[in-house]
């Protein structure tokens, strides 16, 4: 895409938590066999994400930088991997680490095609993972969509996208 | 072509994904499933069960790894006499057509999108079956 032409905002997308939504319903229900189910969404300035597991993927374009993370408690990433891994898993684990950077890579993989289709040209970006328990991925005051899911009535994960103007 | 006898080789530096696609594989009736973490390996495994007699069928590739990417190991297999003709499906969550188009270009024989369901898996192993037949024919 050209420097001259104007690329659309991320931040004022109408499609974007549709979008999103669809991606992580879709992801887990394909990879887990889970179904997941969108239980609050807001938009704000500034957002503090606590987890002991977060998977975070950047959002880069031309005109803006963004992230996309994905936050478990250990509880909850246990039980997304019960399908694959026979044992609970009581610690932080390699596998446990590069599993959710892996899946914030394929929802943002996923989102990525249908925001690339609209003309965003995001670029490809290598996820990375945040461990610790009780740990905060604190978005400075950015504007950021906080996504809440949950699954078998008890267990829930927030995805937050965040992105500001380069 | 691709049956239930088939050997396949699974590459990708993630235990989550071998064991997505393991699990998809097992529930296909697959029995010869074998493991690599990187580009390097799965070369050194092709190589070693070509010399023993006992070559893979069928090889599902990540594409960003450490060591080698998915797409070198493409482009060595392609490149070699031995493995010029072995069916390669590469594994990625990179779903953007530029990058599938990059992949066939370099001889792959199909793409996945990451997450691998079976359905999905039969599909690409029909289209697989489909250019072995014509290959042959």
């Amino acid at each position: 895409m050209g420097a001259a032409q104007k690329l659309p905002s991320l931040q004022t997308d109408p499609l974007l938590k549709d979008e999103l939504t669809e991606s992580v319903i879709d992801i887990f229900k394909s990879a887990f066999d889970l179904d997941v189910r969108l239980v609050s969404f807001i938009k704000c300035n500034g957002y503090d994400l606590v987890g002991d597991v977060s998977g975070l993927v950047g959002m880069v374009q031309e005109s803006i930088e963004g992230n996309l993370v994905i936050s478990f408690s250990l509880p909850v990433i246990s039980r997304v991997f019960s399908k694959l891994y026979p044992s609970e898993f009581t610690t932080v684990t390699d596998d446990v680490r590069q599993g959710c950077a892996e899946l914030a890579n394929m929802i943002y993989g996923r989102l990525k095609v249908q925001l690339n289709g609209r003309g965003f040209d995001l670029k490809m970006c290598l996820p990375s993972v945040v461990t610790g328990p009780g740990h905060r991925v604190h978005q400075n005051p950015a504007e950021v969509t906080v996504l809440k899911f949950e699954f078998e009535n008890k267990y829930s994960f927030e995805v937050v996208i965040s992105c500001h103007n380069r | 072509m691709i049956t239930k006898d088939a050997r396949i080789l699974l590459v990708d530096d993630l235990n989550l994904i071998r064991r997505m696609l393991r699990q998809c594989l097992d529930e296909m009736g697959f029995k010869y499933i074998e493991d690599a973490t990187d580009g390097n390996e799965a070369i050194f495994k092709l190589s070693k069960a070509r010399s023993k007699g006992v070559p893979f069928d069928l090889l599902f590739l990540d594409w960003n790894m450490p060591n080698k990417t998915g797409i070198e190991v493409v482009e060595y297999c392609r490149a070699s006499e031995l493995f010029k003709d072995l069916p390669i499906i590469m594994v990625t969550a990179e779903a953007e057509k530029k990058n599938v188009l990059r992949a066939l270009m370099n001889g792959a024989n199909d793409y996945i999108v990451k997450p691998v369901s079976a359905d999905i898996l039969r599909a690409k192993l029909d289209h697989i079956n489909e250019q072995l037949k014509k290959k042959v024919g």
